[in-house]
């Protein structure tokens, strides 16, 4: 597990932090069509901003990997959720594949290739 | 060597005339400027040799994330980035060697600060954080659950990440706008 993607190395705190926001809110939600237009447009119109949602969606879908430690997190007493069965890591939720997984797998796909080109 | 498709070329072609100075804005906060312009040229390299496996939509993305991932393989090897010890490139460059040397440690260590960085996280955001992406609840069930929005969720979760971010730059010694000021003098 890397960290790197957390970090956004030598981008702007701003464009990463509003990179985080559109993560969490296209994270298995859903949006409408001007968010989605908001999203894109966003998305396309500085090489920084690519950069930083890409790193930042990665992150975030690693935290899945924490699935197997997460007794070593510390709930609130005071709040609980009736008991599920666990998600496998990387398995979509009910809600099936929601904007973000699509874009993610796009530009993972992306990244892969530019990996291996590298 | 393989021909590219001509479409693609023609497209690759309009996109690094329309971005290209874009591109270069972007890389100059990163490096010095010679640099920008050998990294510029090897990932266009890069991407038109391997326009056949590219899809047309996808090949700007592409260039970018290849002329990122150059930046910052440079980055970490910039002989004047090692002279400033403390900071965060330096400590990925010892990570990295840790990594080579015993990726199993590397990896341990990694997950550890995340987990302390979600435990630190304020309770009702902390818990929000772990039922959607430890638990993999739906945004709406917690909403359910908790009694508020899903907006108020989102709002967790935004919360959640950026705290997180700030504490695993602060555990790397890593210190608002430092990789800036030292790049500038690069």
């Amino acid at each position: 597990m890397s960290l790197d993607e957390w970090l956004g190395i030598g981008l702007p705190d701003d464009i990463v932090e509003e990179a985080i926001v559109w993560v969490a809110k296209l994270d298995g939600g859903e949006i409408n069509v001007e968010e989605k237009q908001a999203f894109f447009a966003w998305l396309d119109s500085a090489p920084e901003h690519q950069w930083a949602y890409e790193e930042i969606s990665e992150a975030w879908s690693k935290l899945r990997g924490l699935q197997a430690v997460k007794e070593s997190l510390i709930r609130s007493e005071v709040l609980h959720l009736p008991a599920r069965s666990p998600i496998a890591v990387g398995e979509p939720n009910h809600t099936g594949y929601s904007l973000l997984s699509w874009v993610s797998i796009c530009l993972m796909i992306v990244g892969m290739f530019a990996g291996v080109i590298d | 060597m393989i021909t590219a498709d001509p479409v693609k070329k023609i497209q690759f072609e309009k996109l690094i005339e329309q971005y290209r100075s874009q591109l270069i804005a972007a890389l100059s906060a990163m490096l010095q400027n010679s640099d920008v312009e050998e990294i510029v040229q090897e990932a266009s390299l890069k991407v038109y040799l391997n326009l056949e496996t590219i899809e047309i939509d996808a090949i700007k993305a592409y260039w970018y994330r290849t002329a990122r991932n150059l930046a910052i393989s440079r980055l970490r090897h910039q002989k004047v980035v090692r002279h400033f010890a403390a900071d965060i490139t330096e400590a990925l460059l010892e990570l990295q060697s840790r990594a080579d040397a015993d990726k199993v440690y590397y990896d341990a260590w990694s997950r550890q600060l995340l987990i302390d960085a979600i435990n630190r996280l304020p309770p009702v955001c902390r818990n929000v954080f772990i039922f959607r992406q430890i638990d993999g609840y739906s945004k709406k069930e917690i909403a359910e659950q908790m009694n508020i929005s899903v907006h108020t969720v989102d709002n967790h979760l935004t919360h959640g990440m950026k705290l997180c971010r700030r504490y695993l730059k602060e555990t790397f010694g890593f210190h608002e706008g430092s990789l800036e000021a030292l790049l500038k003098k690069a």
